[in-house]
């Protein structure tokens, strides 16, 4: 029996855009998007945090070729447009093959091909197709095509759940198998490697520079040494964090990961899910767990 | 939303200037349109004395204004046109679209000259032919076309995207002589042959072509080339307008030119 624990998910505003990156074929559809993404799993150090949305087949992407679609979340508009012309620019334009476009539109645009442009030392060419404008760079594997702006929107960074349970083997077991499930639903990403992350943390530190620091009330490790949430059995916690486009995706994506665990047979070890919060005085979206799930 | 339906009571056998049509206002004073002034034979006449009116609601997104049995003697339709659609059932004259920056434009029949002149956005789509200086500027004036898109499924004359600077021209058929010249940028897609003198002072531009073309030594044979552009260009055309342009994964051999002008307009010929 799993325990689900009465506590809530805090959740915060961010800016996020989509993204299409196509390729001559997935592979490197995929691996263009992987770069992209690297270095994205926190905003607390890394600008952005970004992750894969979905693959989506040559029938569903602008150019008729296979391609990914990657969700990016930044605190700001700023660092957000920063993001995505710095990673675009040395992550997909680098990568054989590749085109990019924006995969949602708005009224707040961001400069994508617009800024890239220029890497065509004059010998860029803009192609208008409709309301949506495109600029062709040449390249040496032939043209990098990119779409003239990105798109913001409003998104929501920071749905989190936390497995606790008697060992690692089981409560990676039980966070795969979440992952596995919440991989497959749109308007989310998990940010961190394998959708998983291990060090938790918390608001501020004893140390001036840092501005989060380990969660040490769910560190097995420290317990004893500190006032901690984790009983005896307790060796090991994993937690799961969801970006995504509203609140109902989020919840929605907790929702399918939780369940999933809970009715996965042969799963044992795992005694209890509980989430991450900072008392519900930082964030404004919380996301009760016991709500969630029903 | 509504349909307004104006039928010639008579045959025109000089010239008619339509320009005020596109004065129509759809959402007030249906009652003047009647009294709008036309330029016949020089002289300025109300619309109810050449056309019959018919006002219908109508459920949609747009209004419509259908123009029925017109000839080539009737110019300047859909001059500026702002939104809405435009239809016509026969031939019309010159001056189609021109100056246009919004709405479409259908025609099912031909079209002489100038036709989407300096337009700026909208569409502009017909049946049959057109005839010179498809896109291209009007009489006295420097720049072509700068947005929109022409769809053209017969053939047409010279001068297509004379001084063109953006937007997409589509021929189904051929175009004559002096295609593209002085073109700043744009995209025309001429799906059989181009005449002589081609792409003359191209500066920059777009231009695919299923068939050998007549370039002279003006312009540079560069490379072979599958263009992802053309992927997106196909998708457009097809979603938008159902039209299939050449095959999808064609490989093109490419030129640039007009070396004369240092242009890096390019023309794209399937291979």
């Amino acid at each position: 029996m799993i325990d689900i624990e009465d506590t809530f998910a805090e959740a915060f505003p961010m800016k996020a855009s989509r993204l299409i990156i196509t390729a001559f074929n997935k592979k490197w559809a995929k691996k263009a998007a992987e770069s992209f993404c690297g270095f994205a799993t926190s905003v607390i150090a890394c600008g952005c945090e970004a992750g894969i949305e979905i693959d989506l087949p040559s029938s569903q992407t602008p150019d008729g070729r296979p391609g990914v679609s990657v969700l990016v979340f930044a605190v700001s508009s700023k660092e957000l447009e920063k993001q995505l012309v710095n990673r675009a620019g040395q992550c997909v334009m680098t990568t054989p093959t590749t085109a990019i476009f924006s995969g949602n539109t708005s009224e707040d645009k961001i400069p994508l091909g617009n800024a890239l442009r220029y890497f065509g030392d004059g010998f860029q060419i803009s192609k208008s197709l409709g309301d949506r404008r495109y600029w062709r760079i040449p390249v040496m594997d032939g043209e990098f095509i990119c779409e003239d702006f990105a798109y913001k929107m409003k998104g929501i960074g920071g749905g989190n759940f936390l497995i606790l349970g008697e060992n690692t083997e089981c409560v990676l077991g039980a966070a795969e198998i979440a992952v596995k499930k919440m991989n497959k639903l749109k308007n989310v990403i998990l940010p961190f490697p394998g959708g998983i992350v291990r060090s938790g943390s918390k608001v501020g530190s004893k140390y001036k520079n840092l501005i989060a620091s380990t969660n040490f009330e769910y560190c097995p490790s420290l317990k004893g040494v500190v006032k901690s949430k984790l009983d005896n059995n307790t060796r090991c916690v994993l937690e799961i964090v969801i970006d995504g486009i509203n609140e109902e995706d989020i919840s929605s994506a907790m929702r399918h990961g939780i369940l999933e665990i809970i009715n996965s047979k042969g799963l044992k070890g795992v005694s209890r899910i509980s989430a991450g919060n900072y008392g519900g005085k930082l964030g404004p979206h919380l996301f009760k767990l016991k709500s969630v799930i029903s | 939303m509504n349909r307004i339906t104006i039928k010639l009571k008579r045959n025109i056998d000089s010239e008619l200037d339509l320009r005020n049509i596109s004065k129509i206002d759809f959402e007030n004073n249906l009652t003047q349109i009647s009294k709008i002034k036309l330029l016949f034979q020089n002289r300025e006449i109300n619309l109810g004395k050449l056309f019959n009116l018919k006002i219908k609601k109508i459920n949609g997104k747009n209004n419509e204004l259908i123009v029925l049995n017109l000839n080539q003697n009737c110019n300047y339709l859909g001059w500026k046109w702002k939104k809405d659609i435009l239809k016509v059932n026969s031939n019309v004259g010159s001056f189609l679209g021109a100056k246009m920056s919004g709405g479409e434009i259908h025609v099912n029949g031909s079209v002489k000259n100038f036709t989407g002149s300096q337009m700026t956005n909208g569409k502009i789509l017909i049946k049959s032919n057109s005839l010179d200086f498809v896109g291209s500027s009007l009489p006295g004036n420097k720049t072509g076309m700068s947005g929109g898109v022409i769809i053209i499924n017969g053939n047409t004359r010279d001068y297509l995207g004379l001084n063109m600077r953006k937007g997409l021209i589509f021929v189904a058929g051929s175009s004559r002589n002096y295609c593209c010249n002085n073109m700043i940028a744009g995209t025309v897609i001429i799906k059989n042959g181009i005449g002589k003198f081609f792409g003359i002072g191209m500066r920059r531009g777009t231009v695919f072509s299923h068939k050998k073309v007549s370039v002279g030594d003006f312009f540079i044979e560069s490379n072979e080339l599958h263009p992802i552009f053309f992927n997106l260009l196909y998708n457009f055309l097809y979603k938008n307008y159902g039209l299939k342009v050449f095959n999808k994964n064609k490989i093109f051999r490419r030129f640039f030119g007009d070396k004369n002008v240092d242009g890096v307009g390019e023309l794209l010929i399937t291979k």
